[in-house]
């Protein structure tokens, strides 16, 4: 589905992604482990569109992707890390879901809301959620809000950047199983972020492993598990999970 | 020994009153690690804060008693319990960003802990302060340095230096290692337990990661709502409580 060749990016002297190159078949769930600084939300911004690449391609469905258009949003997506700042605080819950449909145009403004309110249910929120402020909110219902967003103009494509690293990890639990099925629901694409391998394991297929901007490791979780072919991947899994 | 006693801390909000710290009793021996576990909001850096003395309005210390080898601390003077942070309690905070003084050189910051408290002279608390930098692992001709050319898993070392600077009887470790990567932690973890081994203070170690906890501490003791649910070495082979045994499935599930 989406192919990644060749990415460059420097800031400055500082080369952040060096020949960055691997694919994502449709429906998979590709993991991206790496520690801070290696390159892995500068990537994330990069596939966005949000920043441009110095050099490189990206291919979706065998075209060259076309950043100059505001469409791609409708298909890639992306969920942040931070649910106290991806929200602005001064909107109602229900509005913040909506607000990309009315951008996109994709429904009239009449039938925005009821479709908000199927998106709540959804990531098991309660129609009660539309009308609150995101500070009446718990951290895992507003990652939950975040997802809906994303959600509300029918991605296929989503980048899910450190989505539970700031919450307890019984809710970290719960927000994964959200994920999982809403992947399998929707039949949607992932590439997730993250600095926790067990997080990784515990919802992709497969996981590439970033030091410094380059890929040290690209294969099935349960064969980088077993026997990871690059000894920085080793150390990670052994600090990680040992 | 360090023990607290029935202690509940309280934060005044407009008309409503948050129990942070409720009825909470724990005890802790020279020398032994005590692990201070609970999810966001539990309660477990309240209690730190509390034993340092350092809860500030709309805070209070409502009741109970913090004994330090039998003495109470929170019936010292502001200025008794000045002689006592740093010294014989001392801790360390989880970002190592933001706890360091960013105009001052780390010499000066880990000197300025020795001078008052062992009223040495500038030129031995700085030659003090560099032995420490050694124990840390940090070279110590970087004592002139300033925290931004630091690392954050050196920066946490330093602040570690600091800390233990005096000889501390206690060291209150909240989440130490939560802001660094995996490969970090693990070294600054095994920095923290070495130097308790040589130095032999007693440890609580906050933290709501279960996984670091079980490597870490020898004792738990698991907070929720500022209560204590469940304590002892049990915990994580043999959770006695719901709310304890769910924890524990979820970092079963997680990291198994």
């Amino acid at each position: 589905m989406l192919k990644i060749k060749n990415i460059n990016k420097n800031f400055g002297r500082l080369e952040v992604l060096k020949g960055i190159s691997f694919e994502i078949k449709r429906g998979e769930s590709l993991g991206l482990l790496g520690e801070s600084g290696a390159g892995k939300s500068t990537l994330a911004r990069i596939i966005l569109g949000l920043i441009p690449k110095d050099s490189g391609d990206i291919f979706l469905n065998g075209q060259p992707v076309d950043y100059s258009i505001r469409d791609i949003r409708k298909i890639f997506q992306i969920i942040f890390q931070d649910p106290y700042t991806s929200l602005n605080p001064k909107i109602k819950i229900g509005e913040a879901i909506g607000e990309p449909i009315l951008i996109h145009k994709i429904l009239p403004k009449n039938k925005i809301r009821q479709k908000v309110e199927e998106l709540l249910s959804l990531v098991r929120l309660s129609k009660e959620h539309y009308n609150r402020y995101p500070h009446e909110l718990s951290g895992g219902e507003r990652q939950r809000v975040g997802i809906a967003r994303a959600l509300s103009v029918g991605p296929s494509f989503l980048i899910l950047d450190e989505p539970v690293s700031s919450l307890d990890l019984s809710v970290q639990i719960e927000l994964l199983d959200l994920l999982k099925r809403l992947k399998d629901e929707l039949g949607l694409t992932y590439l997730l972020i993250a600095h926790d391998l067990a997080v990784i394991k515990y919802i992709c297929d497969r996981v590439i492993v970033i030091e410094k901007g380059e890929i040290v490791e690209d294969d099935k979780v349960d064969k980088v598990l077993t026997s990871p072919s690059d000894a920085y991947t080793k150390k990670l899994i052994e600090a990680g999970l040992g | 020994m360090l023990q607290v006693k029935t202690l509940s801390t309280l934060f005044y909000k407009d008309d409503s009153i948050i129990k942070a710290v409720d009825d909470f009793s724990f005890y802790i021996e020279k020398g032994e690690t005590l692990g201070l576990l609970g999810e966001s909001g539990s309660g477990k850096s309240t209690v730190a804060l509390s034993i340092l003395r350092l809860i500030s309005k709309p805070g209070k210390i409502v009741s109970g008693a913090i004994e330090l080898d039998g003495q109470d601390i929170l019936k010292l003077s502001d200025k008794e319990i000045i002689n006592i942070r740093g010294a014989k309690l001392s801790m360390i905070f989880q970002d190592p960003f933001s706890s360091l003084n960013p105009v001052f050189t780390i010499g000066d910051q880990i000197a300025e802990t020795i001078s008052l408290h062992q009223k040495l002279s500038k030129k031995e608390s700085w030659r003090k302060a560099k032995e420490m930098l050694q124990k840390v692992q940090i070279d110590p001709d970087r004592i002139r340095n300033y925290p931004h050319q630091f690392s954050g898993g050196m920066r946490q070392r330093v602040m570690i230096a600091m800390a233990l600077s005096c000889q501390p009887e206690f060291l209150i470790a909240d989440e130490p290692t939560t802001a660094l990567d995996v490969t970090i932690q693990e070294g600054v973890l095994k920095l923290i337990k070495d130097l308790q081994r040589e130095l032999g203070f007693g440890m609580i170690f906050i933290t709501h990661n279960f996984r670091i906890a079980k490597k870490v501490c020898d004792r738990f003791c698991v907070m929720q709502k500022g209560k204590l649910v469940e304590e002892g070495s049990q915990v994580f082979n043999k959770p006695q409580k719901p709310y304890t045994k769910k924890l524990v499935d979820c970092m079963n599930l997680l990291y198994a």
